[in-house]
């Protein structure tokens, strides 16, 4: 049974498809259309999914969407009743949408499958959103039985659910209610500190070391009432995203010392400290969300879902201090995630189907769930658009690519499948030296052109994990923080008038590019049964060096999709100061390469995050 | 190599060796202006026979010819007048969109939320001052599996 | 002929939706809805064919 699963007309539109229960393949829409968090009926990644499973014109079974856009149109609709005659600017904004496409999500799957040759199925299947991601969380987890926590903005009226998943069945036991969301309230300090909701949540964790928690009391004082049991009502005074346009009001402002801090201009003290703030309050009502799911459902291990479940560093938390003997976080956990969830529940759920889990492999492969390319046909592209290129055989492809790591270069890879969810983990990254004490600058700054507080995250030999890091189990999605070990840590004093690129440069470790000022970092473990190419680099690298770690950064600029295709990484490469290219087995050295042409302003067509 | 075919899946999504020779729009042009010519022509011939104008049909069966003759001859000049008919259309949207959902906002919903302010009624819970002890809410019983196939 | 189908299933999954949460303010909302987004359609799509007249 073919069953074809679609998020869409949000952000980060995804469609993923379940062959007999087997998670065939998943991509983000964006990585196609090349519009970062593009949110239209995902037409490419439907195409891709169909294709990688060779999918006959009339072989889809099922077709699932990942909420009830009935019930989320009612709450719309609820929402404008409890503020009018506010809100009309969000309602002229919102509601054509519905009008086009949000209320006509049948016809319109129909007409683009009917476009691309395709039959459309009878069975058509809505899921709750929080359904969506639970059974993105549990389902493919390694757990025969498991709680589940999904936190995130806003589903149709769900903000947070906690349920319990056993077998085949999942159920959601119960559930904050909109405009009460964990996920909204770190939206409104994102875009307070001047971030764009929906893509800079990262970037205010990453922020978060360098300030101080001074504003915890004033967001639990005003802004919050948090329960023992982690539930929480907003007070809905200081917040303007139920009838403005903005996130945040002008209570708020008066709050925390001024208005919004403007995109692109200087961050301040001020900013840094909010970050840290509610990082902290986060982590306080995910922690009690972990104990208050223990207690329900007795269960010794966890999933998680849901946009919040990105916090890597709350992840973290819950891991080392939590209830719960294992953590499985879902890596696509926002809302492209939705797509492969409501396609796993329309099997094990609506259509009964039986589920294994041996409680120590999860079914997301990897989470390289995208297209691969062929070398040949890379060769064919390098010869048909004369790019200078080298062919390595197999042996020497790990080891060439760790001596120019080892060398101080930077090393773009595109390889095998393309990753599923936010994280690049290997298969389109780019690699450095994490021992370099300049290669974190380096980095943000010429080759992803962001901003230069934002730490970079260290793939790690598996087996090697817990000699850098303090941490005892695998995280092969990046969706945990560990502290590196305290042994390799510097703790040099911090000088109070030092700027912000002083102290990012500040060595912390012996391992300076990927310890963050909180000496944590964000890693991915590299096992070789599931990525054997990746995990070859970096042993390699670790028999040149002595380190079984390598810098790992998405392969993108700031506002770029990650790359899909060899032509992608290309541009990429030769947009930027990376020093080589590394397509399948082919060696591309940047001072071989004919000169770029394209026009200068080709940022100018990057929305930034 | 000369003989390399792209397989299916890459051919799906990343249809390199097809991009030079994109030129499957241009045989669809004359169709295109045949039918925006049709629906002028259909809009000149009411206004001549019913409406009894005389000078706006004139000027639209030129135009109607002119959209045709530029559809073969001049497809710039068909795209620049394309170009211009979706221009105007969004912007007719744009007013539209302001000229009906300004009454319908302000009819609908201030009057439902001026009722719902006499029956003392608030969709949203808004206040943090509860004195409960959990904002957990009971999740609703899982429907009959029918109801997946339904919107709501 | 498809655009009328998934019309009548929306409509009637909108009924099913008042019915089954007794929220019958819903259904004249959004038969309205429906009308200004049938004249939206309409200008939108026929502004480009009917320029001249502006």
């Amino acid at each position: 049974m073919n069953i074809l699963g679609i998020s869409a007309y949000y952000h980060d539109a995804a469609a993923a498809l379940v062959q007999d229960g087997k998670i065939v393949a998943a991509a983000q829409e964006e990585r196609f259309s090349r519009r970062k968090h593009d949110p239209n009926l995902p037409i490419n990644a439907i195409s891709y999914c169909l294709a990688e499973g060779g999918v006959d014109p009339d072989g889809i079974d099922v077709v699932t969407f990942y909420d009830k856009p009935i019930t989320k149109f009612e709450r719309i609709l609820q929402t404008y009743f409890s503020v009018a005659p506010k809100g009309f600017r969000s309602f002229v904004m919102a509601l054509p949408i519905w009008m086009k496409e949000k209320l006509w999500i049948p016809y319109q799957i129909e007409g683009a499958l009917e476009d691309h040759g395709f039959k459309m199925p009878k069975d058509l299947i809505f899921t709750e959103h929080h359904e969506s991601h639970a059974a993105s969380a549990f389902f493919p987890s390694p757990f025969e039985s498991a709680a589940i926590l999904t936190l995130d903005g806003v589903g149709e009226w769900a903000t947070s659910t906690l349920g319990q998943g056993s077998g085949n069945d999942l159920n959601i036991i119960k559930q904050i209610r909109f405009p009460h969301s964990l996920g909204l309230l770190y939206s409104a300090f994102t875009y307070f500190t001047g971030f764009r909701v929906n893509s800079g949540e990262y970037k205010l964790m990453g922020l978060a070391p360098y300030g101080e928690p001074v504003y915890v009391d004033a967001i639990r004082d005003n802004l919050i009432d948090i329960k023992a049991d982690g539930s929480f009502l907003l007070n809905m005074e200081y917040f303007a995203y139920l009838d403005g346009l903005t996130m945040t009001n002008e209570r708020f402002d008066a709050l925390f010392d001024g208005p919004p801090r403007k995109p692109e201009t200087e961050i301040s003290r001020r900013e840094m400290d909010l970050a840290r703030s509610i990082q902290v309050v986060t982590e306080d009502i995910v922690m009690l969300m972990a104990h208050e799911a223990r207690k329900q459902t007795g269960e010794k291990d966890l999933c998680l879902a849901g946009g919040v479940a990105l916090n890597c560093v709350a992840n973290g938390k819950i891991l080392r201090d939590g209830p719960f003997e294992n953590v499985w976080i879902q890596p696509a956990a926002g809302d492209a995630g939705g797509a492969l969830g409501s396609a796993l529940f329309a099997w094990h759920v609506v259509k009964q189907q039986p589920r294994t889990a041996d409680n120590k492999t999860d079914s997301m492969r990897g989470s390289y769930l995208g297209p691969t390319f062929s070398d040949d046909e890379v060769e064919q592209f390098l010869s048909a658009r004369e790019y200078p290129a080298r062919r390595l055989s197999g042996e020497e492809r790990a080891g060439t690519i760790a001596q120019l790591l080892d060398e101080q270069n930077v090393v773009g890879v595109c390889q095998g499948r393309m990753e599923f969810g936010p994280r690049a983990l290997g298969n389109r990254s780019i690699l450095g030296d994490p021992r370099s004490e300049k290669m974190q600058s380096t980095l943000n700054l010429k080759i992803k052109h962001r901003e230069s507080f934002r730490p970079f995250a260290p793939s790690c030999l598996v087996e090697r994990a817990g000699e850098y890091f303090e941490l005892d189990s695998p995280s092969p999605y990046m969706l945990l923080t560990a502290q590196v070990r305290e042994e390799r840590c510097r703790h040099d004093e911090v000088p109070d008038d030092i700027t912000m690129r002083d102290r990012v440069n500040m060595v912390r470790s012996d391992l300076p590019a990927i310890t963050h000022v909180d000496h944590s970092a964000r890693v991915q473990t590299v096992d070789r049964s599931v990525n054997p190419e990746y995990y070859d680099i970096i042993k390699e690298f670790e028999e040149r060096t002595g380190y079984g770690v390598v810098i790992n950064t998405s392969f993108n600029v700031r506002g770029e999709p990650i790359v899909c295709t060899p032509e992608d990484a290309y541009a990429c490469f030769m947009r930027t100061d990376m020093d080589y290219l590394a397509v399948g087995s082919f060696l591309l050295s940047k001072k071989d390469q004919p000169p770029w042409d394209e026009k200068k302003d080709w940022e100018q067509s990057l929305v930034l995050d | 190599m000369e003989d390399f075919q792209q397989n299916h899946v890459s051919r799906t999504v990343w249809p390199w060796m097809d991009a030079d020779g994109n030129a499957a729009e241009s045989g669809s042009l004359p169709r295109r202006a045949a039918v925006q010519a049709v629906i002028m022509c259909a809009i000149a011939s009411v206004l001549f026979f019913l409406l009894h104008h005389h000078v706006m049909p004139v000027i639209i069966l030129v135009l109607a010819t002119i959209v045709v003759l530029s559809a073969f001859f001049a497809p710039a000049l068909f795209h620049g007048i394309d170009r211009f008919g979706k221009a105007l259309g969004q912007v007719v949207g744009i007013i539209l969109t302001w000229m009906l959902l300004i009454p319908f906002f302000y009819i609908c919903f201030t009057v439902g939320r001026l009722l719902l302010v006499v029956l003392k009624v608030d969709p949203m819970r808004r206040k943090a001052e509860t004195g409960e002890d959990t904002c957990w809410v009971q999740h609703p019983e899982r429907p009959p599996l029918d109801r997946y196939g339904k919107r709501f | 002929m498809r655009f009328l189908k998934h019309l009548l299933i929306l409509l009637a999954e909108f009924g099913q939706f008042a019915w089954h949460n007794k929220a019958w303010w819903i259904v004249p909302i959004v038969l309205v809805f429906l009308l200004l987004a049938a004249l939206l359609f309409i200008g939108q799509s026929s502004a480009p064919f009917i320029y001249t007249l502006f």
